[in-house]
């Protein structure tokens, strides 16, 4: 019984939280993903105050780990379809049915090329200081620590290839 | 305590030894490997157990595993510091994206999307096959409910 309530518990917490988002992103533009923590957190409030209302609140432990995963799951698709680089070559037809092997490299992320998205992502980390960026690249000593850390990550999981 | 770093010591070495027997261990095995220890667990758990706290702790377990299996595999900028590391020397912008970038992945996603059924290739030209437009149909009315303009 308690494993269903806390399914339940769970399911409305989805429900609150997604409208939640969207609500958010049409009326206050939220387009960061990071935003989301805020949504996060006010809809587990939400669940706190009827988990109270109803006397389950115990129950409330469990169904929040289970929406932790929740958010984990949904940050996830949210980068997914934000910055998936499969993704984003589907999308590349969007406008033409045909392209040729040169086009698909240019019309890539909405015309702005294959080589801009290198650039997005090596930005992106140069900003965390994990890479010093000029005409080269080099690896910074947290870049160094971090790449051991996905390394030795990579050989428990045994990750053998890069997709 | 002891079920918890059980279930995950357990988790690592059947995970081992599936890559040794499975060929091309892709994230979609990987995924489906995880599907069903989850299953397998908590119907022991079910059965034996009764906890509700295993039960929560491995739908966080599960879905941490996935989402770190998928950075590990496909992240861009991962695969960047890996080489970076590896390497052990700086290299120039140009080079990477010549002999890493754009053959080991940018290629790389095409043929999964060749080989899978997604995209066609007729006389040097791409197109998407009925599979991928239908998937091309959902990309864009999720882009839209998420106000995404261009992805990337």
């Amino acid at each position: 019984m308690n494993f269903l309530l806390i399914i339940l518990l769970s399911s409305v917490f989805t429900v609150i939280f997604i409208t939640f988002h969207l609500l958010f992103l049409y009326f206050f533009s939220f387009k960061k993903t990071i935003q989301i923590l805020f949504l996060f957190v006010l809809s587990n409030l939400i669940l706190i105050y009827f988990t109270k209302e109803l006397e389950i609140h115990e129950l409330f432990y469990n169904s929040f780990i289970i929406n932790f995963a929740i958010l984990i799951t949904y940050f996830h698709f949210l980068l997914l379809i934000t910055m998936g680089f499969t993704l984003s070559i589907l999308a590349s037809f969007k406008k033409k049915e045909k392209l040729l092997y040169k086009e698909l490299v240019k019309s890539y992320a909405n015309g702005k090329g294959a080589k801009w998205m290198l650039m997005d992502r090596l930005k992106k980390i140069e900003k965390l200081k994990i890479i010093r960026l000029d005409k080269k690249i080099t690896l910074t000593p947290l870049g160094r620590f971090l790449s051991i850390i996905l390394i030795f990550l990579r050989k428990i999981l045994v990750v053998r290839d890069f997709g | 305590m002891y079920p918890y770093l059980i279930s995950i010591f357990f988790f690592l070495l059947i995970n081992y030894l599936v890559t040794i027997l499975v060929k091309k261990y892709t994230y979609e095995k990987f995924f489906m490997y995880v599907m069903i220890y989850f299953i397998l667990v908590n119907f022991i758990n079910l059965i034996y157990l009764e906890s509700i706290n295993f039960f929560t702790f491995q739908v966080l377990f599960s879905v941490t595993i996935l989402a770190l299996y998928s950075g590990l595999h496909r992240s861009v900028s991962s695969k960047i510091m890996i080489y970076l590391y590896l390497k052990k020397n700086n290299i120039s912008i140009n080079n990477f994206y010549k002999t890493e970038f754009k053959e080991k992945s940018f290629n790389k996603r095409i043929k999964i999307l060749t080989d899978n059924g997604f995209l066609m290739k007729k006389n040097k030209n791409f197109l998407l096959s009925s599979r991928g437009k239908k998937y091309l149909r959902i990309i864009k009315i999720i882009q839209s409910v998420y106000r995404i303009k261009s992805s990337g």
